[in-house]
């Protein structure tokens, strides 16, 4: 193995050493070195360089004081942004639950009753209170869906037009009014929290472990990786696009699950429950590493990567308390797949959108997808369709699956944790404006999540930010406008500037595989052996042009004719 | 149907009955890891996904859950032993990857098992090695005395 040779820093003689005897000055040496300092002594051979890097970058990042710098410098290595793999909350394709789990590192249980559920007591008088008002609103909207979508032209002649599905979002809208009405005077949690409705939610984080691809080979072979590394698995980013129908959140947050209700207890079903109790059910994390480009069809996106929970930094409410999800979808899938495959797609939504979500609040906090979270993030989620309702629960541990963090925290590496019970009906069915067969075990989930009480947590929630938090406390107000529409453009998602370099096909074909044009210039970046798509920095271009009347009061004098720029330092 | 034209469907028309399909399905074994669920075909650039699927489900009786297709380029190359002449394309061709159900498993099987053709591959191999040899022994011999024709001396 090499070792790295540093000089031995020795502090300076003053006198010059041929003045005196040589013992003399080897004596003095011999002294001297107890004082010397070394430099640690590191390992020189690419993959822990490599790897050496890869922490120390995310250092870097860690050190940065607000919340958008660090959003900028994930995508500093990046001018056209992170090659990554898109994941939208509503579409998921055959047996998706296995590629779900991996790229979140998340442990599902599918259990009856969700470690937040309340006792009865509680629960039945808000429920006598709830019902009526309930009955009246699912009549309503239930009517009014039967009735959406079509055209009357006479009295018993109507034409039927495209349907729109919009009952699961209308259904979760009214519900969750009643609630927060109902409950909000007894729960001043619900009173002073934030409700968006549609809001828009990103995350984008990185998973190591995927198995390379014919081109992660080729691309390692340009690069002289030795044989046996060729197969090596590679890191992928993942950016998920999500719109859940409603998001309560409040300034503080939910209290993490304690350890002993991790594991289901196996307490005998309560007796007025009419569900018939199911065997708890565990889905380990599996390793999900084919190319999901292929066989789950996603598609490959170059994209600047942004975690936006919704709202923007400097709101109070940073903390999610529910999320309420709709997978009117389900009636599109092909029946073919098999109710139980069904049932998993929503498993997977509800993973995927609980830790979108956590992600984004969690980069709110100042912890990124290159720094491990320091304590756990909770969130609740409700999926629906209007009349069946499926809940989750989901701790968030860990956010960081870089290959550093693997082999760190090998064998036993954190995983996140995700409780869920199966869809269940919220009532049998509606007739004669009456809603017949009320499901109370779904009301008391309902219920629990709604009141389920955040509470403040006694240890520091942002160590990683510095004393600004955010972009717009920061004094110097030219860094702040920067820095602020920096950001902005950021998470716009626009296409840069310029466009993309593009090789086309004739030089591909009569320059790259076949040199038939060797008396040519070589001027294209492909055969100066430049790569710009993943060599180009973010900061790699220059401020706007200072004009000359604006620069030196009209001398002619040619420095600084940009305007500076405040990149973090990545 | 042979190798005619597949007549266009009117309005009116008999329905069409196929009943030997123009199209062949190549069994091929994947380059990259993949799930155990899944085949991969190489098919004509012809055939649909409902082809594919008819195909397999109604010759072959085999269930499919999906099937995700893409054309792919043929292969570019030089006419002439691959080294000489003009730049050649090759047929582009459909890749196909048929998903089966979750509890179903295929495995690519080893087609060349039996001592004959195993005895065959080995002598091919050994033989292809030895050619390889005598070219390099002739380059080395030819080394430092470029231009001479290889029967010039003993």
């Amino acid at each position: 193995m090499l070792r790295a040779m540093w000089a031995v820093r020795i502090p300076k003689q003053n006198a010059p050493y041929y003045a005196l005897g040589r013992s003399v000055t080897t004596a003095c040496v011999y002294e001297q070195e107890n004082r010397a300092e070394y430099p640690p002594i590191l390992d020189l051979a690419p993959e822990s360089t490599e790897m050496r890097n890869e922490i120390y970058a995310h250092e870097k990042i860690r050190n940065l004081s607000t919340i958008e710098e660090k959003t900028i410098g994930i995508n500093m290595p990046r001018y056209y942004g992170w090659q990554s793999f898109v994941v939208k909350d509503k579409v998921l394709p055959y047996d998706f639950l296995p590629f779900a789990q991996t790229i979140t590192k998340t442990k599902i249980y599918e259990v009856d009753t969700l470690p937040n559920q309340l006792s009865n007591d509680d629960c039945q008088q808000f429920i006598e209170r709830i019902k009526p008002q309930l009955e009246d609103s699912l009549v309503f909207e239930f009517n009014r869906n039967m009735s959406r979508g079509k055209e009357i032209i006479s009295d018993k002649n109507y034409e039927e037009s495209e349907k729109k599905n919009e009952l699961a979002k209308n259904v979760a809208e009214q519900v969750n009014r009643i609630f927060l009405a109902n409950l909000a005077a007894d729960y001043p949690h619900l009173f002073e929290a934030q409700i968006d409705y549609e809001p828009r939610i990103e995350g984008f984080w990185n998973v190591h472990g995927f198995a390379a691809t014919k081109e992660d080979k080729e691309m390692r072979k340009k690069k002289n990786v030795s044989q046996e590394k060729l197969e090596d698995p590679v890191d992928r980013w993942i950016h998920y696009f999500g719109r859940p129908i409603i998001q309560v959140r409040h300034s503080l947050p939910l209290s993490p699950v304690p350890q002993d209700k991790w594991l289901p207890s196996t307490a005998p079903p309560s007796p007025d429950s009419n569900v018939v109790k199911t065997v708890f059910k565990e889905f380990h994390i599996p390793n999900y590493d084919y190319d999901p480009q292929i066989y789950l069809k996603l598609p490959c996106d170059r994209k600047h990567g942004v975690s936006i929970p919704g709202f923007w930094p400097n709101d109070p409410q940073k903390f999610g308390l529910l999320s309420i999800l709709t997978n009117e979808y389900l009636e599109h899938r092909p029946p073919n797949f098999g109710e139980s495959e069904h049932q998993e797609a929503v498993h997977a939504q509800a993973i995927l959108a609980s830790f979108a979500w956590l992600l984004g609040q969690a980069t709110y906090q100042g912890f990124t997808t290159c720094n491990e979270i320091t304590y756990p993030f909770v969130n609740q989620s409700i999926i629906t369709n209007g009349k069946t309702f499926s809940f989750y629960l989901y701790q968030l541990n860990t956010i960081r699956f870089f290959k550093s963090n693997d082999e760190n925290m090998s064998p036993i590496a954190p995983n996140n944790i995700c409780w869920g019970t199966k869809s269940n009906e919220l009532f049998h069915e509606v007739t004669d404006n009456c809603i017949v067969g009320w499901n109370d075990d779904v009301l008391k989930n309902l219920l629990s999540c709604y009141m389920n009480v955040p509470k403040a947590r006694d240890h520091k929630m942002c160590p990683y930010l510095g004393k600004e938090q955010v972009v717009a406390n920061i004094e110097d107000v030219k860094r702040r406008v920067w820095l602020h529409n920096r950001h902005r453009v950021l998470t716009s998602h626009r296409p840069r500037h310029r466009l993309v370099p593009e090789i086309y096909d004739w030089e591909r074909i009569y320059k790259i595989e076949f040199d038939t044009r060797g008396m040519e210039a070589r001027r294209r970046f492909f055969e100066l052996d430049q790569d710009p798509l993943n060599e180009r920095r973010l900061d790699d271009h220059y401020g706007p042009y200072i004009p000359r009347k604006y620069r030196d009061f009209g001398r002619r004098i040619r420095s600084k004719r940009f305007e500076d720029m405040y990149y973090p330092n990545v | 149907m042979s190798s005619r034209w597949y007549p266009i469907y009117q309005r009116g028309n008999p329905q069409l009955r196929v009943f030997l399909p123009n199209f062949w399905m190549k069994l091929v074994r994947p380059e990259e890891k993949q799930p155990k669920n899944v085949v991969q075909f190489k098919v004509p650039t012809g055939m649909t996904n409902y082809d594919i699927q008819n195909y397999l489900e109604k010759i072959y009786k085999i269930k499919v859950i999906k099937v995700e297709s893409n054309i792919e380029n043929g292969k570019l190359r030089r006419a002439i032993l691959q080294k000489y002449g003009p730049i050649v394309k090759d047929d582009d061709f459909r890749r196909a990857f048929v998903t089966l159900p979750r509890d179903q498993e295929f495995e690519f099987p080893e087609v060349c098992v039996t001592e004959e053709q195993k005895k065959r591959s080995s002598e091919d191999e050994k033989s292809s090695k030895m050619s390889g040899e005598m070219f390099k022994n002739y380059l080395k011999k030819q080394a430092d005395r470029p231009g001479l024709p290889g029967w010039f001396s003993f």
